[in-house]
């Protein structure tokens, strides 16, 4: 009894840790999209979801689940740019609500495009790694594991390329005041062109991972809203490595809390953002500073 | 207004309009290669809003800027940089984020490498390595706090600081939007110094609206009174002509000596 208990613990943390993955893969871009243009990118839910059909299409088609992950990462890129340049840059330096309402409604339209291309029924994706690791006697999917080594392997990539990149450091300056980085002679739009295309192409790689979980369906952007959220209003907005304490913290609570108790999946996260900012109003790791 | 060619920067019957108030009014103003220049007036006398139309920040309804003989009226601030003018900020223009190497570093290479940030994003950062950069660090005192992060640096360091970052990128004309404000007595000789330094060697243009400190730095100043450039010109003449006497230290006298 007790060594099946113990299993059921292992892998419930292992499929938090996973969770974790998908949630900082989606929040690092709303983060960085915050830090630099100061803008709510709800879009980035629609190029998550958009992420999990292109995955589910060419799977379908190909067989191939690696070749939809770079299609899915592709076709995001080139959406995005549209959407950036059409769209969002034009709420660049307007008060955030505006951004908010502004990519509420492409998202809103990118839903309705999926609805209209793919239909209403949810859609299925193979787990492209079949058979199970054995990890302290229990079994755990292969698949798993390979998300949280992804994620591992982005979060230190990110910020490679924001610490020690002439680019990402003109990113962080830019984090600091856009208006100085102009100062320098650096044009900032297309800084913030990189940082939204960087963000979308995470977010779509969230989608085609997290296809594999659950059913892709056309409401999966809006699901995970609220759990993006929390991410990052735990972390912080604009610090990345708040925004990775911060999805393993959620991703453990949901997925411990469901073991405990199901309905507490839902409700435990909330309690703990509720925790977390009566302790410290600004996020484990945020500054007053991004508040300005 | 003959002899143009001799003018680096040159700035003709300028007049900005905030909606029904006319913040600067038919301003003429230039600066000779190599010459140290103030602009003075009180708050409001429109000396901010001239320099950001020098910057590109403002855009100018009526007048003209040169650049040499190039009209750079409607240059964006990038492209002026890119030209070789740059500026600085009332409050320092540092990233506090970033370590004070790495501001140097972001400013060299920007004015080293025009392609503007394209090629670069996997260059890395501590890569951009140049004994200019490291003569300037010790130029200015800075070289002990190299590896310090900038947000920790006091202002007046921070304002040494944003002076380097300028001169390091070897402009040809280099604009200081009141380097002085909010600096101690001390901080403010210790950029003073550093300026002096730079005399003959670059085109400055500081705006202030204290002449005092820099009343022996500089060797033309310009006087603004209400959006109109009332007087300009040497000095020491200039601080002395009868209209300054009337309605520059009449106006501004507890607030700008």
């Amino acid at each position: 009894m007790i060594q099946m208990n113990w299993q059921l613990l292992i892998s419930a943390i292992v499929l938090g840790l996973s969770m974790s993955g998908v949630y900082f893969l989606l929040t690092v871009g709303l983060s960085l999209c915050y830090g630099l243009m100061r803008i709510i990118s709800l879009d980035q839910f629609f190029y998550y979801a958009l992420g999990a059909y292109m995955v589910y299409t060419i799977n379908a088609m190909t067989g191939n689940f690696w070749l939809g992950m770079l299609g899915a990462m592709l076709s995001v890129l080139v959406v995005a740019f549209v959407v950036e340049r059409l769209i969002n840059k034009r709420v660049y330096s307007k008060p955030v609500m505006f951004s908010m309402i502004l990519t509420f409604g492409v998202n809103l339209m990118g839903v309705g495009l999926i609805k209209y291309v793919w239909g209403l029924t949810p859609k299925p994706v193979a787990s492209p790694l079949a058979g199970r690791v054995m990890i302290l006697g229990t079994g755990v999917p292969v698949y798993r594991v390979f998300v949280i080594a992804l994620a591992v392997v982005v979060y230190f990539a990110v910020q490679y390329f924001l610490n020690k990149t002439i680019l990402g450091t003109a990113i962080r300056a830019g984090i600091d005041d856009a208006e100085k980085v102009k100062a320098l002679g650096i044009n900032i739009s297309r800084l913030f062109t990189v940082t939204f295309l960087l963000s979308s192409v995470l977010s779509a790689l969230a989608g085609v991972i997290h296809a594999p979980f659950v059913m892709v369906s056309p409401e999966m952007g809006m699901t995970i809203t609220a759990f993006a959220f929390m991410v990052v209003i735990i972390g912080g907005l604009g610090s990345i490595k708040g925004t990775m304490v911060s999805a393993l913290i959620v991703g453990q609570v949901v997925s411990l809390g469901s073991l405990i108790w199901a309905p507490l999946a839902e409700m435990a996260p909330f309690l703990v953002m509720i925790i977390i900012l009566l302790l410290k109003p600004t996020g484990l790791y945020g500054s007053k500073l991004m508040y300005r | 207004m003959n002899s143009n060619t001799e003018m680096i920067i040159r700035a003709e019957n300028i007049t900005k309009r905030f909606g029904g108030m006319v913040a600067v009014n038919n301003v003429t103003f230039s600066l000779k290669k190599n010459e140290i220049a103030a602009l003075i007036g009180a708050n409001g006398a429109g000396k901010t809003t001239f320099f950001n139309i020098l910057t590109g920040n403002y855009f100018p309804e009526e007048g003209k800027v040169y650049y040499k003989d190039l009209d750079i009226t409607d240059y964006s601030p990038e492209s002026r940089v890119d030209l070789g003018i740059m500026r600085t900020f009332q409050l320092a223009s540092t990233f506090d984020n970033l370590k004070v190497i790495d501001n140097m570093r972001l400013a060299y290479y920007r004015a080293n490498n025009k392609a503007n940030l394209r090629n670069t994003f996997f260059s890395r950062i501590d890569r951009v390595v140049s004994e200019k950069i490291d003569a300037c660090l010790e130029t200015f005192g800075l070289t002990k706090m190299a590896d310090r992060l900038t947000g920790n640096l006091s202002l007046g360091e921070k304002r040494i600081l944003e002076i380097a970052m300028a001169i390091v990128t070897d402009p040809e004309v280099l604009l200081l939007d009141e380097p002085f404000a909010g600096l101690s007595d001390g901080e403010i000789n210790e950029c003073l110094d550093v300026l002096r330094q730079q005399v003959g060697k670059k085109t400055i243009l500081i705006v202030e609206h204290k002449i005092s400190k820099i009343e022996d730095l500089v060797e033309k100043v310009g006087v603004m009174v209400e959006g109109v450039m009332i007087a300009a010109g040497e000095t020491k003449a200039t601080l002395n002509s009868e209209r300054v006497r009337q309605e520059y230290w009449k106006t501004a006298q507890d607030d700008c000596y």
